[in-house]
């Protein structure tokens, strides 16, 4: 089963005449559309973060992974003598907290540094809370508020060595003033990472498991935000977890677990897909799936809509009855499959019938 | 005049003559034409330069041979050829792009520009040139609509209906934008342009209506559905099964005028299998069981590549035939906060969307288990392939079948709709739960 066959199907309601090009590109938002008419497609995933730090030297735009000394034995420099030369820290995803184990403080003439985040065009200024000095050993912390266009995304200035990843959310340390001696060491790096990453094809989040645990669902403003204010600073073992900002993207896991990686849940067995020893986030959600695993009726249905998109866009073969003729056809058919829902067995999950899109298709609008 | 050409086909074409912009007289045989050089237009879109590898070819008589592609020809419609050489004046020429087999039927006949009867259109006119000089070639004009005149059938020239502003081309053509009452009138319209300062321009179209058009643009494949006799009851097998081509009779007779369907096989297997799809969807026609072989500590099994053929599961057996419970997979934080860690053997089930099947507890041992589901038939490819709902439901494979036809390739949608109406006993725009069984 293929995009060849719903391009196929619909060329059939389309007397032959849809643009190829238009239609091809158009099959995976109707996929999206069906699974928000239909949302059945169901997946389950492990979710966990990762991060990597480098040592960043302005003067080529380099980056020197020192994630293995920093997440394990060994102390590696926070800047050079150089100056800008400094750090790149990088996270799957968004964190507001970076705690440094310092062995050894800058020995200079007050050095100074700058910190700023890259947010998919260029490095800009961070709005600090709490800064570190550097300047003597033991810990210190970096917080900031985590900005609105901070993007996990590739930094073009800067070359990179094989085995990175180089999609993350960055942040850039460096030394406007180097110390002049010696920088300052450091021994162990966290980050309080608060938000994991979800695959974008996401539509409903149905089971998030913090192992061996269920995390509760919260709502936000009426929930966490009235219960505790400050909840969004709060580190732990979570118990529950949001979906801000009404996004699919990411959720939030209150409290913020501490650790990630290798480190933080417990192992378990079994989970398809996850290496032992696991210990991420386990979700289970509704998604929108891709062209190449849909059954063929489903690939039908996506054919019909399709047809009818297309025959409602401007142009010499603009046809308003057929495409409200397959409208039509596509709505009935959705309400059998609906009708199947209620089949005896099936669980009656209400809030999985209640896609933003149940009510009517959404075929009116421009291409 | 318009050459015709077939779709996606190497065409090979002449354009001139080349005349001097000096004199206006002296025939251009030495110019180089790159395919950069000549510029296509497809149904009043924008220029894009050939695709094709060769330079244009000198005949006589100031005349080029030149080649297009088989991307330039890809489009179906009208293609506007424009070459503008430096110290030449402007040349064009118009081809009406067909499907092979029109082409192959119409060969070497002289094709005129059409436009579908009371159907929007854009169009491309050009070039134009600067009066003063009758060489410059105008590309940064502002064209109202006001200025697009009509005239049908050789009548008074009247203004455009459209308000929208003409689309600047390049290579000093514009896009007029007609509306449908533009061409609602059947037969020979010329479109003229005359601007103040530049030489005028005309072009001449035909307006034809649906059957018309689609001679040109939509032929149809040879009709295999003509039964002049009553519908041959479809043969019954050894075993009761029944090839799919026993209900192609069946489906034209559904129709009121079996003489007016025209479809070739393929098409109609397709919307047979639709068909059968939607009435097993509507009458829950297919439930089957499957093995599910359960494997210890693994919690979840993902449906659609072990048995693509179920669309959801209903009941659930383990290895001694016991059934397990149906329950949602949200509810079970409220009986055991750590459901998923809980290791035993399996006393309920739980779906996660349709596509995956859930075991609680967590299986301690690997079993041989049981599913039932509603299931939906394969997907009809062959005219010998055996249908999968029971006989007596052919009558609603056929309406549905029928009615799949009459909207998509006959485009009569109210009929159509009716007869998928009645075959699956549901009134249309009606969800399927309100309708009493």
């Amino acid at each position: 089963m293929s995009m060849e066959d719903i391009l196929v199907t619909a060329q059939d309601y389309l007397l032959q005449m849809g643009e190829a090009i238009t239609l091809d590109a158009s099959v995976p938002e109707m996929v999206e559309t069906l699974a928000r008419l239909i949302p059945v497609f169901g997946q389950v995933g492990v979710v966990y973060n990762i991060w990597q730090v480098g040592q960043y030297i302005a003067a080529d735009g380099t980056y020197a992974d020192l994630t293995a000394l920093a997440q394990g034995p060994g102390d590696f420099s926070v800047t050079t003598t150089t100056v800008l030369d400094g750090l790149l820290i990088g996270a799957s995803g968004a964190y507001d907290q970076v705690t440094f184990g310092l062995t050894s403080g800058a020995l200079g003439t007050a050095p100074q540094y700058e910190w700023t985040y890259w947010n998919g065009r260029a490095w800009l200024p961070l709005r600090l809370t709490i800064q570190p000095t550097f300047a003597a050993p033991g810990v210190e912390m970096l917080a900031f508020l985590p900005p609105d266009d901070w993007v996990p995304d590739v930094p073009t200035d800067i070359v990179w060595p094989a085995g990175v990843e180089q999609t993350a959310f960055w942040l850039r340390l460096r030394a406007l003033v180097p110390p002049e001696l010696s920088p300052a060491t450091c021994s162990t790096l966290s980050l309080t990472i608060r938000f994991f990453p979800l695959p974008t094809n996401v539509l409903q989040l149905l089971s998030v498991h913090f192992f061996p645990r269920e995390l509760e669902p919260a709502g936000v403003r009426w929930a966490q935000d009235t219960l505790d204010p400050a909840w969004r600073t709060r580190t732990g073992v979570p118990t529950r977890y949001t979906q801000e900002l009404e996004t699919t993207q990411r959720l939030r896991l209150h409290p913020s677990p501490t650790m990630q990686g290798a480190m933080g849940l417990p192992p378990f067995q079994g989970i398809p897909g996850a290496s032992a020893p696991t210990n991420h986030l386990v979700t289970l959600t509704l998604e929108a799936p891709n062209v190449a695993d849909l059954a063929p009726w489903w690939e039908d249905l996506v054919a019909y809509l399709l047809a009818a998109w297309e025959a409602t866009r401007e142009g010499l073969r603009q046809d308003a009855a057929q495409a409200q003729a397959l409208q039509t056809l596509v709505a009935l058919l959705v309400g059998l499959l609906k009708d199947l829902h209620h089949a005896p067995g099936e669980e009656l999950v209400s809030t999985a019938w209640q896609m933003p899109y149940w009510m009517h298709l959404p075929l009116g609008r421009e291409p | 005049v318009a050459f015709l050409a077939s779709q996606s086909t190497l065409t090979t074409l002449q354009a001139g003559p080349f005349i001097s912009t000096v004199d206006g007289v002296t025939v251009l045989s030495g110019l180089t034409i790159p395919p950069s050089a000549r510029r296509l237009s497809v149904n009043g879109g924008a220029f894009v330069a050939s695709t094709a590898l060769d330079n244009a070819v000198y005949l006589s008589e100031g005349y080029y041979r030149f080649t297009l592609s088989g991307a330039d020809t890809a489009g179906l419609g009208l293609l506007r050829v424009a070459i503008t050489m430096p110290g030449a004046l402007a040349v064009w020429v118009d081809v009406v792009v067909v499907p092979a087999s029109v082409a192959a039927m119409l060969a070497g006949v002289p094709a005129t520009p059409l436009l579908l009867q009371q159907t929007p259109a854009l169009l491309t006119l050009g070039p134009f040139i600067s009066n003063a000089d009758g060489v410059t070639v105008q590309s940064a004009l502002s064209i109202p609509p006001a200025e697009v005149q009509l005239s049908t059938n050789d009548g008074t020239f009247t203004t455009s209906t459209s308000v929208a502003p003409l689309l600047a081309r390049g290579d000093g053509h514009y896009s007029p934008q007609l509306t449908a009452a533009d061409t609602a009138v059947l037969g020979d319209m010329r479109v003229s342009i005359t601007l103040a300062g530049s030489m005028p321009v005309w072009m001449d179209y035909t307006v034809v209506d649906q059957a018309g058009w689609d001679l040109y643009f939509s032929p149809l494949p040879a009709v295999i559905i003509v039964p002049p006799e009553p519908p041959v009851p479809p043969q019954p097998s050894p075993w009761g099964g029944r090839a799919a081509s026993s209900l192609y009779a069946g489906v034209s007779a559904v129709l009121d005028d079996p003489q007016q369907l025209r479809a070739d096989e393929p098409l109609l297997l397709r919307c047979l299998s639709q068909a059968q799809q939607w009435v097993a969807l509507r009458y829950h026609l297919l439930i089957h069981s499957f093995p599910l072989d359960v494997i210890a500590g693994v919690p979840w099994y993902a449906l659609p590549a072990l048995q693509p053929r179920l669309l959801m599961v209903t009941e659930v057996f383990d290895a001694s035939q016991r059934m397990l419970t149906a329950v949602p997979l949200t509810r079970l934080r409220y009986s055991d906060p750590q459901w998923l860690a809980r290791s035993g053997p399996p006393t309920r089930f739980y779906r996660v969307g349709w596509t995956h099947l859930g075991l609680y507890t967590v299986p301690d041992a690997s079993a041989s288990y049981t599913m039932t589901g509603v299931c939906m038939p394969v997907r009809l490819t062959e005219g010998a392939q055996l249908l999968e709902t029971p006989l007596s439901y052919d009558d609603a494979v056929m309406r549905v079948a029928a009615g799949l036809l009459l909207v998509g390739r006959e485009r009569k949608t109210a009929k159509g709709m009716a007869l998928i109406s009645q075959g699956l006993a549901l009134p249309m725009g009606q969800p399927a739960e309100e309708v009493p069984a």
